[in-house]
């Protein structure tokens, strides 16, 4: 029997924060999926997300987008853009970024991980920053995952910014 | 709680194979998934197909995004034998990619089924909405390469209950 079971949710309440941490992610799941409503408290394009932020990143991640308008590829990557990200210079007020997040076979120990991202945004003024977007991730590491944070290309999330994480059971 | 979500059946590859079969699926679901998480040692596109049917009955529109290239859209209208997850050679070798499969309303007998897939990594993105013009019911999915999936590559179908 399998079921999406809650793992952990965060919630930013009374102030904004430069990011969000889940760790000791049970290795008991087969999929890791993530739900996120996101906004940055300033300027910004995007979101990162980093795996077991626990050392040096360098070369840890190539990554593909696709969205609305363009496609993009980045190489050999310190942490990975996954995620439009609402900007509150831009935006109409109260306009957040939704994202959902895949990570398959999350706790192998000999197999690259990946990240299936999409994610996207309204814009109800000059539609010009309403985007669609898909980013497809590979990490160079093969230890399992056990800890997962977010974090705005800049400025800080803010307030009403949730993500929830959920396992797929095996 | 109840269960909404539940596992029907993984596969994983112990040795290289062009393909993979989700047989006797029950009608109990309203809808699947399959997530995949695979890599092949020389170039493979990959498909889906339903019961088994490799003649010309799918469609599929993609949006699909390349390393140096803008966006790649368009549609295959020309009667296919399978729906293609992925659209340019390359992607897989070398590379672990993930795939995410919603087939939607697979068990009823009066209209043809649809899909969504995404799939990607480090190379490329596709989107692909897909058809299956057959009011069968789904009882069968396949995973197809057109080369070897390597050892390791798993899938594994979900089926999505009514609450």
């Amino acid at each position: 029997m399998a079921n999406f079971k809650l793992i952990a949710s965060h919630n930013v309440t009374g102030s904004s924060t430069a990011s969000i941490t889940f760790s000791s992610i049970p290795a008991t799941y087969e999929t890791l999926v993530i739900i996120g409503s996101a906004r940055a408290s300033g300027d910004t394009d995007w979101f990162k997300m980093k795996l077991n932020n626990t050392g040096s990143y360098d070369a840890r991640y190539a990554f593909s987008n696709t969205s609305s308008t363009a496609s993009d590829l980045q190489a050999s990557q310190p942490y990975p853009l996954v995620n439009p990200l609402a900007d509150s210079t831009q935006l109409m007020a109260n306009l957040f970024t939704s994202a959902e997040i895949y990570v398959p076979n999350y706790s192998s120990s000999s197999q690259n991980k990946v990240m299936i991202c999409t994610g996207g945004e309204a814009d109800e003024g000059s539609h010009t920053n309403a985007r669609i977007s898909q980013w497809d991730v590979a990490s160079d590491r093969t230890e399992a995952i056990t800890r997962i944070d977010f974090e705005p290309q800049g400025n800080n999330f803010a307030v009403g910014t949730t993500f929830t994480i959920y396992g797929l059971e095996a | 709680m109840p269960k909404t979500y539940e596992k029907i059946a993984t596969e994983t590859l112990t040795s290289g194979s062009t393909s993979i079969t989700f047989s006797s699926i029950s009608g109990s679901y309203t809808d699947l998934v399959i997530v995949g998480h695979q890599t092949a040692a020389t170039n493979c596109e990959i498909g889906i197909r339903f019961n088994g049917d490799s003649a010309g009955n799918y469609e599929q529109n993609f949006v699909s995004g390349v390393a140096g290239n803008a966006v790649i859209k368009g549609s295959n209208t020309d009667s296919g034998n399978q729906i293609y997850l992925i659209w340019t050679q390359g992607t897989l070798p070398a590379s672990w990619t993930g795939t995410i499969i919603n087939i939607f309303n697979y068990a009823n007998t009066t209209t043809y089924k649809t899909m969504l897939s995404r799939l990607g990594g480090k190379n490329e993105t596709n989107n692909n909405s897909g058809t299956w013009k057959s009011t069968a019911a789904i009882t069968s999915v396949t995973v197809l390469g057109s080369s070897n999936f390597s050892t390791g590559s798993t899938w594994t179908l979900y089926g999505i209950k009514a609450a």
